[in-house]
């Protein structure tokens, strides 16, 4: 089956779920149902009715659906529209209305003790909640708004050998939550079945393996490569392969993990100042001790 | 690709039709056009850098719609798409109705390219300036995530995951005291499918997900046209080592069950648990046969051969799984108090029979000897267990100063059980080792008027190392600062400084990272941004090594001293704006190297539905050792947009 025709199969199940349950839903929210806000608020009501907040509170009508996160606006309606009665959801006070529904899922629940989170990051500082640049309600698209902030990565992004950020797909967003996860490495997205997020796209290094190298024992990915930008080939730490091999694989002092290369391997030939050059299954294989295919 | 741009090009037209056509309001934008690419120089390095294309493409599709009434199949679509046609292509499809479902299903596509002269080459002092690893492979992927009735007390969930990764490349083999260029060609397909239910009950809520992966991997390879004489011209004990015919194949394949879950609810008021766990009990069977002819030596068996062939077969065994539980406290309000416990646990067995026949051996002194064949039975085991404490606590909510502090303890136990065939010189290739890492950190931000101010720091402190690059202290500074006033200047500034150092008698590793930066956006007429940015980032890293040839001592010695400038202008009118800018990345250290960088874009609307993009980018790579790796390019587009 070509990879289209996946694709095609996958579309068409929105429609077919559709089908299925549409005849049960209920009629969403129409802008009348925002009325009274909408009378003054009138640019407000179309932006918002197209994102999932307006389509979730189907429940509410009226001005409820504003209140919800505004609080009562009675008197901020009798004033004329006096901005100090009206409850605009900002900081941590605003992280407070947003997590008050969005603490059910496992996405939100490290939130509150995520590196944003601790750092005093708010929802607001990354999302809009009424019209959206760029899915999920973001100010920007990741690739901007991560960077906004997150300078030193975003010079690392600027490196020779980079994944290319905004481009087909691969956002920050890809490799981290933005909301924290749980353990040390909290800020990675792991995969279903809990390996680091280059597994995703990089198959051919996920294994399991019978001769197995760094990944998952004493290392991980980023022991050898920079995943946000290098100035070395293959997004290495070291412009040289030897250097970086043999600063474990040194005998010296005993009792480490890395096992010395034996003396054939006289590094005043180009021959061996390139060890994938015949260790060519670095990531791991399945036939071969000592990595050769 | 570039022949199934049409397809989906009429695919995105005629959903967006559908949706449009029972929808209250719609938003439709379409950019399509053509893109072109010059490139002088090292074009194996550009595309292993950037890999344009010249190609048609569809630069942005976005679809949005909401708010159809009564029986519609969705009150809330939106489709999403860039640069479909070229080498990085993506697509995102969001679809919902209120409390019936919520779909979000994505593809991506990536060409990746590696073709370096550098990258593992013995052969570029020699004049061969395209290296023996190379790949020109694709990548696609389908993610789709369905919710069923979201936000009633029992949602059921599916997720799929489907990818393939696949294309040629060229690969090396060791065979006879020698290194020969092959052909591969490698392909896996991987699924992930996952079902389960989401629940709210009360003040609890969570989910349950059972997954199963499925892969099949295959790589067939075969010796490259005229790499039968190896990268080693000289002969081995006075005969020449030459390869005259190899074919390689490997199969891999795998099912194994994948499973989360995840649970949160508040006990009483301001108390919340939290805890979730995942589990993955893989596995992998592998098949291989290699033949080899040739004249070759080995080493090993102190023996010259003619031919090799050798069969093996694999079963590898790997059991993840994850645990964590979580209490946080809020005793007063503004106040955090957290504690956390999480159990990463890995098993791995591995199990290689490995059949080797080798043909006309004969001693090195010239002796004939009857074939030699070989059956080895490798195993390897592995047991990995970590143990991690926290404790945090940290302010919220309390006035223009936030805080936290956090300690932890990381309890690291590895146990490692080599292949007895793997032990050339003895020792490193396995034992049992424990690492203890007590976790400290504490971190400030200010917030007064405009200015935000931030500094975290962490300090990890082990008790012993695993493997040489570990470290036994490692301390890092952060620092923020971010100003604004009003519409007219934006200024963020960025540092960082790393530490990481094993002072132990043999090792003496010391890694030092100084990273800062600066941006700064001033507007000084209101359609007028100008945007200026510095950067500069420094690596220092050194520990000794043992040089095999004579086991003498000597430093690894790596550093960058990298800056990056960068300057952009953006004039906003009436009809559209126009944006330029030029970066400079300059380093000097191991790797001296300029990549300089412009780009210009205009995008004008013509009418309210039409307008055009016209976009160019330039990139300009250069290193002061290995000139032949640069390259000047030009990339052109031009693209045609409509919306409604």
């Amino acid at each position: 089956m070509s990879a289209w025709l996946r694709v095609l199969i996958a579309l068409s199940l929105p429609l077919a779920v559709g089908l299925g349950v549409g005849w049960a839903a209920e009629p969403p929210a129409g802008a009348a149902a925002f009325a009274p806000c909408s009378d003054c608020h009138d640019t407000l009501v179309p932006q918002f009715l197209g994102n999932a907040h307006a389509t979730a509170s189907t429940r509410l009508v009226g001005k409820a659906i504003c209140e919800a996160c505004h609080g009562d606006g009675t008197k901020h309606a009798e004033e004329g529209g006096d901005k100090s009665l009206i409850k605009v959801p900002t900081g941590a006070e605003g992280a407070k209305v947003c997590m008050s529904c969005h603490h059910d899922g496992p996405a939100f629940a490290h939130s509150a003790t995520s590196l944003h989170g601790v750092a005093a990051v708010n929802c607001t500082d990354c999302h809009t909640v009424h019209a959206a640049a760029a899915t999920p309600l973001l100010k920007a698209k990741t690739a901007e708004l991560c960077v906004s902030c997150h300078l030193e990565q975003k010079s690392l992004f600027g490196k020779p050998y980079a994944h290319r950020l905004g481009r087909g797909g691969i956002e920050c967003t890809s490799c981290h939550n933005p909301h924290g996860g749980p353990g040390i490495d909290q800020s990675l997205k792991k995969t279903a079945a809990g390996e680091l997020p280059c597994l995703s796209c990089h198959p051919e290094t996920r294994g399991p393996f019978v001769f197995t190298h760094v990944t998952g024992i004493a290392g991980n990915c980023m022991s050898c490569h920079e995943p946000h930008g290098s100035n070395n080939d293959k997004m290495l730490t070291r412009a040289h392969v030897d250097q970086l091999c043999l600063e474990c694989h040194t005998m010296l002092p005993a009792g480490l993990l890395g096992p010395q290369p034996p003396s054939l391997h006289d590094l005043r030939s180009p021959r061996y100042t390139n060890c994938t050059s015949c260790h060519v299954a670095i990531h791991g294989s399945n036939s071969s001790p000592m990595l050769y295919r | 690709m570039a022949k199934r741009f049409p397809y989906l090009l009429a695919l995105l037209l005629v959903l967006g039709w559908a949706a449009a056509a029972g929808a209250q309001s719609t938003q439709f934008t379409l950019e399509f056009g053509y893109q072109w690419v010059n490139v002088s120089g090292n074009d194996g390095v550009y595309r292993t850098q950037v890999n344009e294309k010249q190609s048609a493409v569809l630069h942005s599709f976005s679809f949005t719609s909401f708010g159809s009434s009564g029986g519609s199949l969705f009150d809330r679509l939106r489709i999403d798409a860039g640069d479909l046609g070229t080498t990085q292509g993506s697509f995102r499809l969001e679809a919902g109705l209120a409390h019936a479902y919520s779909l979000r299903l994505s593809y991506r596509h990536a060409e990746l390219y590696d073709a370096l002269p550098d990258f593992a080459n013995p052969l570029l002092a020699d004049g061969v300036t395209i290296g023996q690893h190379t790949l020109d492979r694709t990548t696609d992927s389908v993610d789709l995530n369905l919710e069923i009735i979201p936000g009633h007390m029992f949602t059921p969930l599916v997720n799929y995951r489907w990818l393939r990764y696949s294309g040629p490349g060229t690969t090396t083999v060791h065979l006879g005291e020698d290194e020969f260029r092959l052909n591969s060609d490698y392909g896996e397909t991987s699924q992930e499918f996952e079902a389960g239910v989401a629940f709210h009950i009360g003040t609890f809520a969570g989910s349950v997900l059972q997954g199963w992966r499925k892969f099949d991997a295959s790589e067939r390879e075969s010796l490259l046209g005229g790499a039968g004489g190896g990268n080693n011209t000289r002969p081995v004990l006075g005969q020449d080592i030459t390869l005259t015919g190899d074919t390689a194949s490997t199969t891999s394949d795998g099912t194994f069950p994948m499973t989360n879950a995840y649970v949160s609810g508040t006990v009483t008021d301001g108390v919340r648990l939290v805890g979730s766990y995942v589990r993955a009990d893989m596995h992998s069977d592998t098949e291989s046969f290699e033949n080899a002819t040739g004249s070759l030596a080995s080493f090993m068996l102190g023996r010259f051969f003619t031919g090799l062939s050798e069969s093996v077969v694999a079963r590898s065994e790997s059991l993840n799984w994850r645990g964590e539980a979580r209490v946080e406290v809020e005793p007063v309000d503004g106040l955090q108090l957290v504690a956390g416990y999480t159990k990463n646990h890995r098993d791995q067995d591995g199990l290689s029979t490995i059949g080797d026949l080798y043909a006309n051996a004969v001693t090195f002194s010239g002796g004939d000897l009857r074939n030699i064949s070989t059956l080895l039975t490798a195993t390897t085991a592995m047991q990995r267990d970590e143990d991690l404490l926290e404790l945090r606590a940290s302010t919220r909510n309390l006035g223009p100063l936030q805080l936290w502090a956090a300690w932890g303890d990381a309890k690291q136990d590895l146990t490692v059980t080599p292949a007895a065939a793997e032990i050339v010189v003895p020792g490193g290739q396995g034992g049992h080792f424990t690492r203890d890492v007590k976790l400290y950190s504490a971190g400030a931000d200010l917030k007064i008027a405009t200015v935000t101010l931030s500094l975290d720091w962490k300090k990890d402190d082990a008790d012993n190392a695993i493997v040489r690059t570990d470290y036994l202290t490692q301390e890092r500074w952060r620092a923020r600062a971010a100003w604004t006033a009003g519409k007219f200047l934006r200024l963020v500034a960025t540092g960082e400084d790393i530490k990481a150092e094993n002072p132990t008698a043999g090792i003496e590793r010391d890694v030092t990272t100084k990273h800062w930066g600066a941006d700064v956006e001033i507007t000084p007429v209101k359609p007028l941004l100008v945007r200026l940015g510095y950067g500069d980032y420094k690596v220092d890293s050194t520990t000794i090594i043992r040089q095999p040839q004579d086991f003498s001592l000597t430093d690894s010695i790596y550093t960058e001293d990298g800056t990056s400038k960068e300057a952009a202008v953006a004039y906003s009118f009436a009809r559209g704006s126009v944006e330029a800018g030029a970066s400079r990345f300059e380093n000097t250290g191991n790797l001296e190297l300029k990549l300089d960088r412009a780009y210009a874009r205009v995008d004008v609307d013509f009418t309210k539905a039409w307008g055009a993009l016209l976009q160019y980018e330039k990139r300009k790579y250069e290193e002061t050792l290995l000139p032949i790796a640069n390259f000047d390019a030009n990339w052109y587009g031009v693209f045609l947009r409509y919306r409604y």
